[in-house]
């Protein structure tokens, strides 16, 4: 079916002129300062750049008052008299709505009292002109789409005429009444265009990820506090729900005529805020009340709009159209700052949980292997002693410590990749790492973290990485290196250098050895001074840029002393290497670990903090950086 | 069993009410005539029953000499109709309700006048007297006041809304008037009349008297919020609801 169509500005009056002689053409017309559809006289009437109408479309297809059977004496029968429509103008917000009451309508039993008028309908969408106050049609259910409807018509922004989308025989049918010809290619991606750029002027109302939501709401149905609150203005007049396009709600009634013989049996649009929606009679002039309280009548209508039918719809019940904040006199119906403040609700209890927690309170970590690296350098493998597991970052640090010593930071020398425990390596050079040098297997230590920011691995997945590590800079990189060998298929071509001053201070000899047979690395090695017995490149680590050839969109990681640097980033400027795509892994004094202390800090960034990792186009001007 | 026997009675008002049961048209009211013999109505006729089926009660209870008419009626009847507001909920004689000066104000030197003398407060009928069913309204609506009749007719306890005129407005895509930069009563007022008057440009001014549980602090904000002075959000509701607001 799908064909597109266009018709000129200067015809579409005679369109819509043509359709009103033969049809029954509805559509947005103004109704004093607000909007509503209505049987068109006359193509002037027709407001295409209407923003909402007052009641959503369903009162063609659900009436606010319906007769369902007429009665005389013993004879009945039924009301199902469809007229044969065309609704012109529908909002995609609409359109959804429509589906929605389409399907919750014929869900089990088919009800033809709705479906006999939906039936006889035609629905042509057209574009959103101008954006309601409350709308909030931009971010909420945007993983539901439109469907339903036999046309889409979109106003080219140019003023040049509209192009016409036919769905289904039903909107076929129209272009007899009009002088269309076939859209260009370009009048088609121009329709697309402003349909896909109206979608981003009421994105920000719901400044939060949609996927949660459902879950979010759900989890404070028993917070009566939030509730009573939300809904203390609340007049229980029930004008969210009868304005609301997903609310099909009713109430069923007898009337007699005035013969008192017959009467008729008549639906009514009922909303579930009202108070004696959920009330049952006992008899004896008592009731029970099933939700008696302002809360857990509003609590319900967010229920159901956010929650209750998510699964059968495939998304909330609720399709942003705003009408219920717009038309609530006590300005308290908007669900997008309902959902907003549930959204809150979970960030204040974070706060909370935040401020429970000491910060300098660490957790003790076992010793599970320990091995005298190099002279001064001893590699712990720990496990923390509550059998929890860790999850961190490769780069992240973690403050390490003995009581009676003192703390310090140091790099997780591992990935997280691979067990519930995690390596550090601790060079004995100060007070506390002396200390921690002289532990072994069964000895505790005590450790606070993952802290600060490691490698963006958002942004280096898929890419081509280079990582070129000096000294005890291999240990946090280490991290990197075995993430990238575990998960080998994300990342494009990877290359390590390393380099050490000389072949004693060459740490995780194992790992080198299989660094250098590992067909999933390229790894190049040197030592600044050797005795003879060194084989391997001798010189300092930027002679290595020579033995392997750099692709310029390649990602690079360096971690070393402050010295190395300014050298390996000339060399990476010679092959073109962005500063975007270079990080580097500071080194600081960092004490408390969580910016506070002040020891770490280059101009307004805290290493412990922001960092250790940093691109370095963010740190190349700090006077202090490197 | 024959046609229900009707009487109409009238207290404390303008007998609008009464005045409302001949605009359904010549026809309807014949018909009507078919189903419920009318046998007392002072505005048409003056016998007086001793039995009635239905006793219609329009007007409030302002004298406590009327009590005894009140009991008397009670007496004869088998279902009493409290009918229209004054009736219902003392109307807009309640307005006096909160007053101590209503008699100088209205009379001027004629106020002390024993004619004149009346209770300090204008109550509904059923402060004096069991009440069996409520017709609302200022004036009542003539076809709620049919359902009733019809629901008693086939012994039916007949259905009055208890949800505010908000409903009947939006049913029938009346603009708010505060969408308009008015003032209304509405989302506390208790429908069944169908809102015509919010339709015809008029905010409503609760003539059917509160919903059971109106938000009288939302309502008093919500004026405000719409511009209207503080002490006469906080009193505007008297007009017709003087005996049902929480400072009664």
């Amino acid at each position: 079916m799908m064909k597109t169509c266009f018709i000129k500005d200067q015809d579409f009056p005679v369109f819509i002129k043509n359709v009103i002689a033969s049809e029954n053409l509805i559509g947005p017309i103004a109704k004093q300062n607000k909007f509503v559809f209505d049987k068109l006289d006359n193509p002037e009437e027709l407001r295409l750049d209407y923003d909402v109408t007052i009641l959503p479309p369903k009162k063609y297809f659900f009436p606010p008052s319906q007769k369902l059977i007429e009665f005389d004496g013993e004879k009945y029968h039924d009301c199902i008299d469809p007229k044969k429509i065309i609704l012109f103008g529908v909002h995609f917000y609409d359109i959804k709505s429509l589906d929605m009451t389409d399907y919750l309508f014929t869900e089990g039993k088919t009800d033809m009292n709705y479906m006999a008028n939906r039936d006889a309908a035609t629905i042509i969408g057209s574009n959103i002109q101008n954006v309601s106050e409350r709308a909030f049609w931009g971010c909420i259910g945007r993983e539901v789409k439109p469907k339903g409807h036999d046309g889409f018509i979109t106003r080219l922004k140019d003023g040049s005429g509209y192009v016409y989308e036919i769905i289904s025989h039903k909107g076929e049918s129209l272009l007899t009444y009009g002088i269309f010809r076939d859209a260009t290619e370009d009048e088609i991606s121009a329709a697309t265009r402003v349909n896909e750029e109206i979608m981003l002027e009421c994105e920000a109302r719901l400044p939060f990820p949609t996927d949660q939501l459902a879950e979010r709401v759900r989890a404070e149905f028993n917070n009566e506090e939030l509730w009573n609150e939300l809904a203390e203005g609340c007049f229980s007049c029930g004008t969210c729900n009868t304005v609301c396009p997903t609310c099909y709600c009713f109430d069923v009634h007898d009337q007699w005529n005035l013969d008192q013989k017959s009467g008729s049996r008549n639906r009514y649009w009922d909303a579930c805020l009202t108070s004696e929606f959920a009330k049952v009679s006992l008899g004896a002039g008592s009731s029970e009340n099933f939700r008696s309280t302002r809360g857990e009548r509003f609590r319900h209508r967010i229920m159901r709009k956010a929650v209750y039918l998510n699964d059968k719809l495939g998304g909330p019940a609720c399709v942003g159209c705003g009408r219920c904040s717009t038309s609530c006199t006590a300005d308290i119906a908007d669900p997008a700052r309902v959902y907003n403040k549930i959204m809150e609700l979970e960030k204040e209890a974070e706060v909370a949980a935040q401020r429970s927690q000491n910060i300098f309170m660490p957790k003790q970590a076992m010793i599970l292997r320990a091995h005298q690296a190099t002279a001064t350098e001893r590699h712990f493998t720990l496990k923390m002693a509550d059998g929890s597991s860790v999850h961190f970052e490769p780069g992240q640090i973690l403050e390490v410590s003995l009581f009676g010593y003192g703390e310090i930071p140091i790099g997780y020398a591992s990935s997280p990749t691979r067990t519930r425990t995690f390596d550090i390596v601790v060079r004995a050079v100060g007070r506390v790492s002396k200390a921690l040098n002289k532990l072994d297997v069964g000895d505790s230590m005590f450790v606070r973290g993952p802290l600060g920011h490691g490698f963006p691995m958002e942004k280096l997945r898929s890419q081509n990485i280079l990582i070129i590590a000096g000294g005890i800079g291999l240990c946090p990189t280490r991290s990197l290196i075995q993430y990238i060998m575990d998960r080998r298929d994300e990342f494009g071509k990877f290359t390590l250098f390393y380099g050490t001053r000389s072949p004693s201070e060459r740490m995780f000899l194992d790992d080198l050895i299989d660094w250098h047979k590992s067909p999933d690395i390229d790894f190049f090695e040197t030592v600044d001074t050797a005795e003879d017995s060194w084989d391997g490149n001798i010189g300092v680590i930027t002679t290595l840029f020579e033995k392997s050839k750099l692709p310029s969109d390649t990602r690079v990681i360096i971690c070393g002393p402050p010295v190395m640097y300014k050298f390996v980033i000339r060399e990476l400027d010679k092959a073109g290497i962005p500063h975007d795509n270079i990080y580097v892994d500071l080194e600081r004094r960092m004490k408390c670990g969580i910016g506070k202390c002040g020891h770490c800090q280059i101009n307004d960034k805290y290493v412990c903090k922001d960092g250790p990792v940093f691109p370095f186009s963010e740190v190349e001007d700090l006077e202090e950086a490197l | 069993m024959g046609k229900p026997k009707v009487g109409f009675f009238d207290f404390s008002s303008c007998e609008g009410c009464q005045i409302e049961l001949t605009n359904y048209g010549d026809a309807d009211f014949l018909e009507l005539l078919n189903h419920i013999e009318i046998v007392e109505f002072r505005e048409a006729m003056s016998e007086k029953a001793d039995h009635l089926d239905i006793a219609c009660i329009e007007g409030s209870f302002t004298r406590e000499s009327e009590r005894k008419r009140l009991e008397d009626i009670r007496a004869r009847a088998d279902v009493v109709i409290s009918f229209g507001a004054c009736a219902s909920t003392g109307g807009i004689n309640a307005l006096k309700n909160h007053q101590s000066d209503f008699k100088e104000y209205v009379y001027g030197k004629d106020a002390d006048s024993p004619h004149l003398q009346s209770n300090l407060k204008a109550l509904p009928v059923e402060a004096a007297i069991k009440v069996d069913y409520k017709v609302l309204g200022c004036p009542m609506d003539k076809y709620e006041f049919l359902n009733i009749v019809s629901s008693l007719l086939h012994g039916k306890t007949p259905y009055i809304p208890d949800y505010p005129v908000c409903v009947e407005c939006k049913r029938r895509e009346t603009i708010c008037r505060f969408d308009l930069g008015d003032h209304c009563l509405g989302m506390v007022a208790r429908a069944g009349c169908g809102a015509p008057c919010p339709a015809d440009g008029i905010p409503c001014e609760a003539c059917r008297g509160f919903v059971t549980n109106p938000n009288e602090d939302s309502l008093e904000k919500v004026l405000i919020d719409h511009g209207m002075p503080e002490e006469r959000a906080r009193t505007k509701s008297r007009m017709f609801t003087n005996t049902m607001r929480s400072d009664a």
